[in-house]
């Protein structure tokens, strides 16, 4: 016999109880998609929910069920439209439910069985749809962008302790800009945290599940449906169960605790070493190794983001500064310096403003040593510093002074004088002999260098990556670290230990090297230890041991492939501003700089991605010879404000613009573009369109929807929300649709274009209705400026329009506050040529003089560097117009940005004053309404000049 | 922990293990690429000797009659023949400028071939060869090369793409020059080293490449400018650190009149590339060609070239064939018989080469 709705209630009630008994709820609360429900079970389910829908019988005694179907349906979301599926799944389900009663059953769900609750910004603003979605754990569309980072941050994940929050919150803060919906699925850290743990131990019977092995076995299944995916995931459980093993119950020792403190931590280094580069001709060149910015900013409690509020000034180069962020590429890095004398005693970089606590840290942070240093030349052919002014037998040196070295002592070391390209310093080159005499010892001593027998101990086999000083090395794990042990002595025995712990002896090779294993060593900073015994006293103690060799290893994970190739590539990238947002890039705020080999093609193109990460669009834009010229990128990148491609980014919440350079590879520059929980979509059909509108907010009542016809913008019509939710249709030439929810609109302007034959159909005719045309319609005239300006653009010639529409209130608004004649005179003027000018100029004031500074002011690159806005204000006050600021500012704006103006501005007394105060300073507003004229002409004729 | 002492054999095991290519007790071509490809991930921008020098120290006391210091030679050169490596001039935003030319990582790309088997080319930073799970176990190594082959109703195109490879078309990943008549193109380089400044003074260690008629070995062509020689010769000079450079020389009963270092244009050649092209040009125009050989054997077609290949020739020729142990010549490649034709009229009209055999009587130069 068939199950019924209250057979399966009680039966997903009896097996939620159970599963809440078997777990502790505070660490490891229940998802409602470890239901045990087979896909045949969950059909079977929905039918019978869809018959009580049809019946129109209560909803609510079967609210588990409900929440299962929810949680099912967040499992397969796309990220597009959650209710809307929803809703098509369960026909009739919104007459007798609503969200609100989701949202409560899904809260029963969690007080009854230990439920998650969704955290994070994204659950407060998605506040109902948060609920199924984080109920379902992994969405499917998430699951392969979820594998790839566990990839990526196998290692780290697994020196971690073994704690949910620790992981998620590790997972979150390293997760490098994915799509939208990813980014808020991470910021349920507690949910990743446990969704690790139990990838991680899966295959382990020996603990209590985190979640419900066969919902685990399902996600895992459906993960590595796609093959990269299950490799990624493969992977990274491997190393995660290779680190439990080693780790016993927890994965790592917790040395990676990610702690912040909001105060540079004391084991920050406060000095940096020098490292210098031989050219092929021979001469030296000095440079400054960087320590790890990112680290730094970690331990100063500061994001990466921060450092965009300043600049930096290197030592070497006062007089110029950069963007502060550009200290993220020098991470870890060498960099060439022009003179050292620039550098020595002072902070190596320095941010103007100051950004604390980093920039307390950045003061003290400077070269090590002051007078003269010692580097040693290593396999690469560069010499690092050498901490401790030692030498050894065998050994090749640089000794770097600022002072010339004494004649006496160059001879007696057979120093040799090198060219420097860095200024401020003499560089030596040293060759310490196999057999070191007294004479040579005190040579030595008179540079501070000193002298003892030592082992040497170098790696073998792989080449090791060289840190900031010569006797560190940077390795990862799975790289086996061999070392190779010789003697300024005969030695028979070496003695090893690491991190002061698991000392080995053993017998030295009858040859002259000894190659040892050190086999692998866990995530973290080592010191590995070499003790020789030789055979005979060797030192003043009179004993047979060798000084003790010390050399400092650093395990750290893989990085990121993908940045490394991109810093290692032959050609650069970059958006200055950095944090520039799309709108900057394609109006020319922005800008796109690309920097590589002369006389190559690079191919620059836009890929819009959906708010899952996908790929939607792919937009070509054209190629540039490099090196470009003036505005050539810009003139490929201003294509995206142009339909049609306009349209297609403007709904996409990512762009990436990309650069390939034939086999130098392909670089982008990601855009992140805000998605909002309440947008519209556009469906077009014959002759007409379907607007919708996409509500995730979970709100009910509170959306206030209108809507404003093309052809009479200023006229509102209030339309019905569920109308709207179900598709409203849109006639020729479109509308523009407005939701206001908690203060704030969403709106887009739809456009249909209908029938068009001839350029004439382009054309619209547009009535701003039956307005007061005295100032005080400004008033309104403000506000729907922005309501048209600030909407969203979606169909054909959508831009065209509200660009049409936009111009009439502008219009209507210069007519009134300049009188119409002469404001329509002024916007019909096209060049500064027109000899329509010289009367519009003389009409602006009776005081002559204003009129003609306002024509003939470079309002482009205003005189004295000076903003446009100081440039109008200074000559409203010389030419004595008004001494009211409040007017000066108003006026400007209302002319340059009508959609800022805002008329209660602090110590006036009310719009209205305002207004009335403008009407009678009509000059004010004629010498603004010219300037911006005279500047966008000025504009089209510096843009057509660089053109030529 | 496991501290021990280990034999030279096993600690070059346990190198290639962690360089993911097959087994081995000693070095090989695939253990020597790998390990370069590796250290080039951070050593870059660097020049090559500093490549081969830092890999050399990692491998000193392997290297007690040279081979080592060869086979790491012969490797970077391989690697960047196939464009795992690029040799480039430093950029403007780089951090150091102190070599003329500088080597950095191919970004991790694929290609194509003809039998549909993909060449993996490029450095993916730490991870090398950026795969991952059971597809990295089905790379073959074969010499300097990393070659996927699909399985039946295998997408690897796709998949490659999906973990972040760039396909890269024949032509790209060729760098192919375009094909013109060997005196236009020998008259562009003339042109261009008249235009460069008189020269005055000797050129350090400055060797060039002797007139074909005069001798028969590539190797033994290289000599000291004497007084024989008149116009323009591809030559060498000295430097203090590094390899010597590649440049072209106008001599007046051989004393330098004018010199021009070799660089392509947008660095899409190698200056070796550029060299060597330019003196089969200047043999062809000469009337005495450079040749290659073609023979069959067992079945298989090979070509033999006696003199070097520029890079883009090596891989036009690795589209179509493989690499296969030299024979009497300094490079081999093995062809399909299908691609015999094409491969002839690609060597007769970018580098204006002729078949042994053809080129006339006497005419046997290798």
């Amino acid at each position: 016999m068939p199950a019924t709705l209250d057979t399966w209630q009680q039966k997903l009630e009896s097996h939620f109880l159970q599963l809440a008994l078997s777990r502790p709820v505070v660490e490891f609360p229940v998802f409602a998609l470890e239901h045990d429900l087979t896909t045949d079970d969950i059909q079977e389910i929905r039918d019978l929910l869809r018959q009580r829908l049809r019946a129109r019988l209560p909803l609510r005694q079967h609210w588990l069920v409900w929440v299962i179907c929810a949680a099912e349906l967040g499992y397969g979301y796309d990220g597009q439209e959650y209710w809307q599926s929803f809703e098509d799944q369960m026909p009739l389900w919104r007459e007798q439910a609503s969200r609100r009663s989701l949202r409560s059953w899904f809260s029963q769900f969690q007080k009854a069985y230990g439920g998650i609750i969704p955290e994070g910004p994204w659950a407060e603003h998605f506040s109902v749809i948060a609920w199924p979605i984080t109920h379902a754990i992994l969405p499917r569309d998430l699951q392969g962008q979820f594998a790839r980072l566990l990839y990526t941050l196998r290692f780290e994940i697994a020196s971690l302790p073994r704690s949910s929050e620790i992981i998620g919150e590790f997972i979150r803060s390293h997760s490098p800009s994915g799509s939208s919906r990813f980014e808020n699925l991470l910021e349920q850290t507690g949910l990743t945290g446990r969704l690790v743990l139990a990838l991680a131990q899966q295959e382990s019977s020996q603990e209590a599940p985190v979640i419900h092995p066969p919902t685990l076995a399902r996600i895992t299944s459906d993960l590595e449906q796609r093959q990269s995916s299950r490799d990624w995931l493969r992977d990274a459980r491997a190393v995660l169960r290779n680190a439990r093993i080693q780790a016993g119950t927890s994965f790592g020792s917790g040395a990676r605790q990610p702690v912040s403190t909001g105060q540079p931590a004391q084991h920050l280094p406060r000095t940096v070493g020098l490292l210098a580069r031989q050219s092929a001709a021979g001469e030296w060149t000095l440079g400054v190794a960087y320590p790890d910015f990112q680290m730094i900013l970690g331990a100063c409690g500061m994001a990466p983001e921060a450092l965009s509020a300043a600049d930096v000034i290197l030592a070497d180069q006062p007089s110029s500064s950069m963007p502060a962020r550009a200290l993220l590429a020098l991470s870890r890095r060498t960099r060439a310096i022009d003179s050292l004398s620039d550098v020595v005693g002072k902070p190596l970089c320095t941010l103007k403003p100051a950004l604390e606590p980093l920039s307390s840290y950045l003061n003290e942070l400077r070269l090590e040593g002051s007078r003269s240093w010692l580097l040693r030349v290593q396999g690469d052919g560069s010499a690092r510093q050498v901490r401790g002014h030692h030498v050894r037998a065998g050994e090749t040196y640089l000794y770097l002074s600022q002072a010339p070295v004494p004649d006496n002592i160059v001879q007696d070391l057979g120093l040799r004088l090198q060219t420097s390209r860095t200024k401020g310093i003499s560089i030596y080159h040293l060759d310490v002999p196999d057999q070191l005499g007294r004479w040579y010892l005190e040579a030595l001593a008179r540079l501070n260098i000193g002298h003892a027998l030592r082992t040497r101990v170098e790696a073998f086999g792989l080449v090791p990556r060289l840190a900031d000083t010569e006797d560190a090395t940077i390795w990862l794990p799975g790289e086996p670290i061999i070392l190779r042990l010789s003697s300024d002595t005969e030695v028979s025995t070496y003695t090893i230990g690491v991190d002061g712990a698991d000392w080995t002896t053993i017998q030295a090779s009858t040859e002259t090297e000894t190659l040892v294993s050190i086999g692998a060593l866990p995530l973290g900073q080592h010191v590995v230890e070499v003790r020789a015994t030789a055979e005979g006293a060797v030192s003043a103690r009179r004993d047979e041991q060798l000084q003790a060799e010390r050399i400092s290893i650093e395990v750290r994970a893989p990085g990121n492939w993908h940045e490394a190739a991109r810093q290692q590539s032959g050609f650069r990238l970059s958006l200055t501003p950095p944090d520039a947002r799309l709108p900057d890039l394609v109006s020319g705020n922005a800008s796109l700089d690309i920097i590589g080999p002369s006389n190559r093609i690079a191919i620059v193109s836009a890929d819009c991605y959906d708010i899952n990460g996908h790929q939607a669009d792919h937009i070509a834009l054209g190629n540039v010879a490099l090196p470009p010229k003036p505005r050539s990128v810009h003139q490929l990148v201003a294509r995206l404000g142009i339909e049609p491609a306009s349209e297609r980014i403007e709904t996409a919440p990512r762009v990436d613009i990309s650069v390939q350079i034939e086999e130098l590879g392909l670089q982008s520059v990601s855009l992140r573009q805000r998605v909002e929980p309440l947008r519209w979509k556009m469906q077009t059909g014959a002759g007409n369109a379907i607007a919708r509108l996409v509500d995730e907010a979970g709100a009910e009542e509170e959306v206030i929807v209108d809507r404003y016809d093309i052809r009479a913008p200023g006229t509102r019509i209030p339309a019905s929300r569920d109308e709207c939710q179900d598709g409203l249709a849109i006639g020729p030439p479109g509308a523009l649709l407005s939701a206001k929810f908690k203060g704030r609109r969403y709106s887009a302007l739809i456009s249909v274009p209908g029938k068009i034959t001839s350029l004439s159909d382009l054309g619209i005719e547009i009535r701003l209705g039956s307005r007061q045309d005295n100032i005080h319609a400004v008033r309104a005239l403000i506000p729907l400026y922005r309501l048209w300006a600030q909407a969203r653009t979606l169909g054909p010639l959508a831009p065209l329009r509200k660009s049409m529409v936009i111009d009439a209130i502008d219009r209507q608004i210069a007519s009134i506050a300049c009188g119409r004649d002469w404001a329509w005179r002024l916007l019909a003027i096209r060049s500064s040529s027109d000899p329509a000018l010289e009367r519009i100029q003389r009409e602006v004031s009776q005081l002559r003089g204003f009129g003609y500074r306002m024509r003939v002011t470079n309002w482009v690159s205003p005189e004295g560097q000076i903003s446009p806005f100081e440039a109008f204000r200074r000559s409203v006050s010389n030419y004595k117009i008004t001494d009211d600021p409040a007017l000066v500012t108003i006026a400007f704006q209302l002319a340059f940005e009508p959609g800022a103006v805002r008329l209660d501005l602090p110590g006036s007394r009310g719009s209205s004053d305002i207004l009335n105060r403008l009407s009678q300073t009509q000059a004010l507003m004629r010498g603004a309404y010219l300037a911006r004229t005279m500047r966008g002409m000025q504009m089209r004729e510096l843009l057509s000049s660089e053109a030529a | 922990m496991s501290i021990q002492a280990i034999s030279a054999h096993e600690a070059i095991e346990k190198v290639a293990i962690s360089l993911q290519v097959p087994p081995a007790t000693d070095l090989n071509t695939p253990v020597v690429c790998q390990a370069l490809r590796r250290a080039v991930s951070f050593l870059a921008p660097c020049p090559r000797h500093e490549l081969e020098r830092a890999v050399l120290k990692s491998l000193a006391g392997l290297d007690a009659d040279g081979q080592t210091e060869a086979l790491i030679e012969e490797a970077t050169e391989s690697l960047l023949v196939y464009g795992d490596i690029l040799e480039m001039r430093p950029l403007s935003a780089d951090l150091w400028r102190e070599a003329a030319i500088t080597l950095r990582p191919a970004p991790p790309s694929f290609v194509v071939r003809a039998d549909r088997s993909i060449v993996l080319v490029g450095i993916a930073g730490d991870d090398i060869t950026p795969l991952v799970g059971e597809l990295r176990t089905r790379v073959e190594y074969r010499g300097p090369l990393r070659i996927l082959r699909p399985r039946s109703s295998e997408d690897l195109r796709s998949l490659l793409k999906d973990l972040g490879l760039i396909e890269l078309s024949e032509s790209t990943w060729l760098r192919l020059p375009p094909a013109e008549p060997a005196p236009a193109y020998i008259a562009k380089w003339k042109a261009d080293l008249s235009a460069a400044p008189a020269q005055v003074t000797e050129i350090d260690g400055l060797r060039v490449l002797a007139p074909a008629a005069r001798i028969v070995f590539y190797r033994d062509r290289w000599i000291e400018p004497d007084a024989s020689l008149d116009g323009m010769f591809v030559g060498r000079r000295r430097q203090r650190y590094g390899k010597d450079i590649w440049c072209l020389v106008d001599l007046a009963a051989g004393r330098p009149q004018r010199f021009l270092d070799l660089f392509s244009v947008g660095d899409r050649l190698r200056p070796c590339d550029v060299a060597w092209r330019i003196q089969m040009a200047i043999d062809a125009q000469a009337g005495t060609p450079q040749l290659f050989r073609l023979r069959e054997s067992e079945g298989a077609f090979f070509v033999d070239f006696p003199n070097p290949l520029p890079s883009w020739a090596a891989r036009k020729l690795m589209i179509s064939g493989e690499r296969a142990d030299p024979h009497r010549a300094i490079s081999t490649y093995a062809l399909r018989g299908n691609d015999i034709n094409e491969i002839n009229e690609f060597l007769r009209q970018r580098l204006w080469l002729v078949p042994e055999g053809c080129a006339g009587e006497g005419e046997a130069r290798r």
